[in-house]
């Protein structure tokens, strides 16, 4: 361990005690863990909707909860999931703590404004609870018009609690672009930028474009339901159709919101543990951009049975193919990356392998959606069900872990067991995919989805799928009980356990509150080991 | 899967295979590649790793050979979605209303509606779908056929299939539309053209067919024990009111166990009276689609929930009023119109002439 500098100055997490310096702090690291302490309370919440979820269907008929208690569930999972986890969670916790650190400033840009968004984060949350309070409410996580407007649910809640989310989501983008253009190490230029650093920019655009719509959308909601504007409301001569235009038009970017992060922690972890340059920096670096601009103009693939123009649909088809190539050519690089590299097979790794084969089948599973006839089939199916956790929880999720178990050591100076980590890693592969897997097959015999109950012809997915998901939440409890243990008896970490080149880890672990005493000179990319080899 | 029930059918599950082919095969070279890597290139075996920083043919390489793939997946699904929208020129026209928690096909020509879809072998049904301004947006799924198409308050929409053999195959809403959503399961029949025709002609007669308002009115009469109110009942009301009658399944859904409070009043003559008409403001649809004689039959299936003597009768007189008002003692009309469209009509004149 690096004691003259842990000496030197406070680690972040001792510069200042008590409740109050953490809920006033402005260091960006403890933002950071503000973030992963209230997201992993969430993210748990919702994992118990998600169990009763598959409770309730582990049998045909009603179980216990009912339909209408169902509808109530499926909702709060997925508000819960969505806007509480899997948007904010990489950006907001390893993106505050890291972004800054790997281009070598010592905080963002607006360190104030970003305990704001927290709390606009905390403030969503409590709305967001606050709706199961009085009684939960049961529109789906979608919001859709008429049902919204004509539920006798409290749906103010919820929509107020995505609409403040919102806000913390556009706040965050906006420091990150400021940030990196502003705060950067002049020896940085943008193509030594570390690729998480990449994507958490383009992330950052989505974020500040996309988000405002669907404020607006979901305020007028509110104003349909409270004025009666009739700009949805058919009896009106309002449309229907044109609500689902403006939600996707966000909805679909936020998907690229929740897993563009996500690839750039695969992009980060990948070359470390091969101890061999990144294959294709520059294309890996691009396509994130492309992903965030293409994917911003597919949103209608969501909507090929609402009624929208034949030609709509397939204008809407054609660009939603072209949003796989970007996303291949990461898949790509990444496998050459590994192509004669000296691979350690450690935790992180296993999460980003997992990665990629989850969101590869996510992806692929994701072009049966994209072409027009097939999709017509499984559209509103489980099949979308699966496909969607494939690629949030596979995609997002998983690298969610995967970071958490990659920068744990830097985060609080401690390392956790390895072979419980394999052992927790193992049980959640396991588990992920005897959940989701057979979800495929019954949408493709023509499950529906959100369907509280199922006719029995049906029960042999739905009970595969259930027990999946029993191991699946074993897996992430051993996972947390083992990172929960190595805070406290966890072995100390020292600067660079992994043998990473980018910035982080470059300063001691913890680091102190202010990490760079002067900037870091920048002299090489941000995965070349091989050079570093030869001088040291 | 179902086996392919029609050329719609065949042509998208073609698709299927083709797109799911290379997918598939494109998942297990990227998963075998990787694994072969990871076992190749280990630290044990790899100690050094070698620097590579790109190729630019390779990077060439897998934009255009995917960009090409995806064309081509593009193109198949195009080809099947074609078909699904270019409907026959001699296709049979069905009406689709769908409402929460239940299915409504309207046979314009005849005039009669069912709450299953019927269709003969061989021919093309051109569904013409919606839903009432005041209800939720639905979708029609008829995974047989691989069909799926919204119905939006207040749009048309449209699908159509071509039946091959009979059969019965499910008809799910796919679009979450509530409570009931789960529940919103039919059927479609598919007959053997002869027996098509014998069903309409059935239907046909059951709606023209006279009330006679003393047979109508007592729930022991032959007419009305021949008609299966409990089943009817299961179908249409049980969503709101319960297998009990109890109500309260959605919000001011009446019991049917109390006489209290009833919104007009809970003599037969009264219940048959919202079944035309609906009840304005609330989920209670008209069920004016309904043959006559299911209305009775009904009405007196809702009565009895209530178990005491003393619900009130009505009067002769109210008996006649109801008959005059519905003309009910005529042959019926036929029903062309979209049945919540016709009841609102309707009870702005009742409510007018009132």
């Amino acid at each position: 361990m690096d004691a003259a500098a842990g000496a030197a100055a406070p680690n972040y997490l001792r510069a200042g005690k008590g409740l109050a310096s953490w809920l006033t702090t402005t260091d960006h690291k403890r933002i950071g863990i503000l973030y992963l302490i209230a997201i992993l309370v969430f993210f748990l919440f919702a994992v118990c909707l998600g169990l009763m979820i598959r409770l309730e269907l582990f049998s045909p008929g009603e179980q216990f909860v009912g339909n209408q208690g169902y509808n109530r569930i499926l909702t709060l999972h997925g508000i819960t999931m969505i806007f509480l986890f899997i948007i904010p969670s990489v950006p907001a916790v390893f993106g505050n703590f890291f972004l800054p650190i790997q281009i070598g400033a010592n905080d963002v840009s607006f360190p104030r404004l970003n305990l704001a968004s927290w709390y606009f984060y905390i403030g969503g949350g409590l709305f967001a609870l606050g709706s199961v309070i009085l009684g939960g409410v049961d529109t789906g996580w979608t919001f859709y018009i008429p049902y919204s407007a004509d539920t006798a649910d409290n749906v103010y809640l919820p929509i107020l609690a995505a609409f403040i989310l919102g806000w913390s989501s556009i706040l965050t983008g906006l420091n990150f672009i400021v940030t990196v253009h502003r705060l950067r190490v002049p020896s940085m230029p943008w193509f030594r930028m570390p690729l998480f650093v990449w994507a958490l920019y383009a992330t950052s655009w989505i974020q500040i474009l996309a988000t405002p719509v669907v404020g607006i959308t979901l305020l007028l909601i509110l104003l349909e339901r409270f004025l009666g504007i009739g700009i949805f409301d058919p009896a009106k001569e309002g449309d229907p159709v044109l609500y689902q235009h403006l939600f996707w038009i966000y909805s679909h970017p936020a998907v690229y919101i929740m897993v563009l992060p996500a690839m750039g922690i695969v992009s980060e972890i990948v070359p470390v543990f091969c101890r061999k340059t990144i294959f294709g920096y520059k294309f890996i670096a691009i396509s994130s951009l492309a992903i965030a601009g293409i994917g911003s103009l597919v949103w209608g693939h969501h909507m090929f049975t609402s009624g929208m123009a034949d030609l709509e649909r397939i204008v809407f088809s054609l660009l939603t193919f072209l949003v796989a190539i970007p996303s291949g050519v990461k898949v790509f690089n990444w496998l050459a990356t590994m192509y004669k590299g000296s691979i350690r097979l450690a935790t992180p790794f296993l999460y980003a392998l997992a990665f990629i084969f989850l969101f590869s089948v996510g992806g692929f599973t994701g072009l049966l959606q994209g072409a027009l006839s097939t999709d017509i089939h499984i559209h509103d199916t489980s099949f979308i069900v699966a496909h969607f956790h494939y690629t949030m929880f596979g995609g997002g999720g998983v690298m969610f872990f995967g970071a958490l178990h990659y920068w744990f050591p830097k985060m609080f100076g401690r390392t956790y067991c390895e072979s419980v980590a394999r052992w927790a890693f193992a049980l959640f592969f396991v588990g992920f995919n005897c959940l989701y897997f057979p979800l495929f097959l019954a949408g493709l015999a023509g499950m529906p989805r959100r369907y509280a109950d199922y006719l029995p012809e049906y029960l042999v997915y739905h009970r595969i799928s259930s027990i999946g998901s029993w191991i699946l939440v074993a897996g992430i409890v051993l996972m947390l009980a083992n990172l929960l243990r190595a805070l406290f008896k966890g072995e100390r970490a020292g600067r660079d356990p992994w043998g990473g080149a980018t910035l982080e880890w470059t300063v001691p672990s913890p680091p102190p509150t202010h990490q760079f005493a002067a900037p870091p000179v920048v002299t090489r990319g941000p995965y070349e080991y091989a050079r570093e080899r030869a001088s040291g | 899967m179902y086996s392919g029930a029609s050329e719609i059918a065949r042509e998208v599950d073609a698709a299927f295979y083709w797109i799911g082919g290379i997918c598939v095969a494109l998942l297990i070279g990227i998963t075998a590649v990787m694994v072969y890597f990871v076992i190749r290139y280990r630290r044990a075996r790899s100690p050094q790793a070698a620097h590579i920083e790109g190729s630019l043919p390779l990077e060439i390489g897998w934009i255009v050979v995917p960009t090409i793939l995806v064309l081509f997946m593009f193109f198949k699904g195009y080809e099947g979605f074609k078909l699904m929208r270019t409907v026959p020129e001699d296709a049979q026209v069905v009406e689709v209303v769908g409402q929460r928690w239940f299915w409504t096909f309207i046979y314009p020509e005849q005039g009669i509606t069912s709450d299953r879809l019927y269709a003969p072998v061989g021919k093309p049904m051109k569904l013409e779908m919606t839903a009432p301004v005041d209800d939720v947006v639905h979708s029609l799924y008829l995974p047989a056929f691989r069909v799926k198409e919204d119905c939006v308050p207040g749009r048309k929409s449209y699908l159509w299939f071509q039946p091959e053999q009979e059969g019965r195959y499910h008809i799910f809403c796919a679009e979450y539309c509530g409570k009931d959503h789960s529940r919103m399961i039919t059927e479609l029949v598919v007959l053997s053209p002869e027996k098509y025709q014998a069903w309409l002609q059935r239907k046909v007669e059951d709606r023209n067919k006279p009330v006679v308002m003393a047979q109508a009115m007592d729930p022991e009469s032959a007419e009305i024990k021949e008609r299966d109110g409990a089943a009817l009942f299961k179908t249409y009301c049980v969503s709101c009111h319960g297998a009990e009658g109890l109500g309260g399944l959605v919000e001011n859904a009446r019991n049917f166990t109390s006489l209290a409070d009833w919104k007009r009043s809970p003599k037969i003559t009264d219940i048959y009276r919202t079944l035309e008409l609906g009840i304005e403001g609330t989920q209670m649809r008209s069920f004016s689609n309904l043959p006559p004689w299911d209305r009775f039959a009904l009405a007196h299936h809702v009565a009895a929930f209530y178990k005491g003597s003393d619900r009130p009768q009505a009067s002769p007189e109210e008996v006649e009023q109801l008959n005059k008002d519905f003309r009910l003692g005529e042959k019926q009309e036929p029903r062309r119109t979209i049945p919540i469209e016709q009841a609102k009509k309707a009870y702005v004149e009742d409510a007018g002439g009132g």
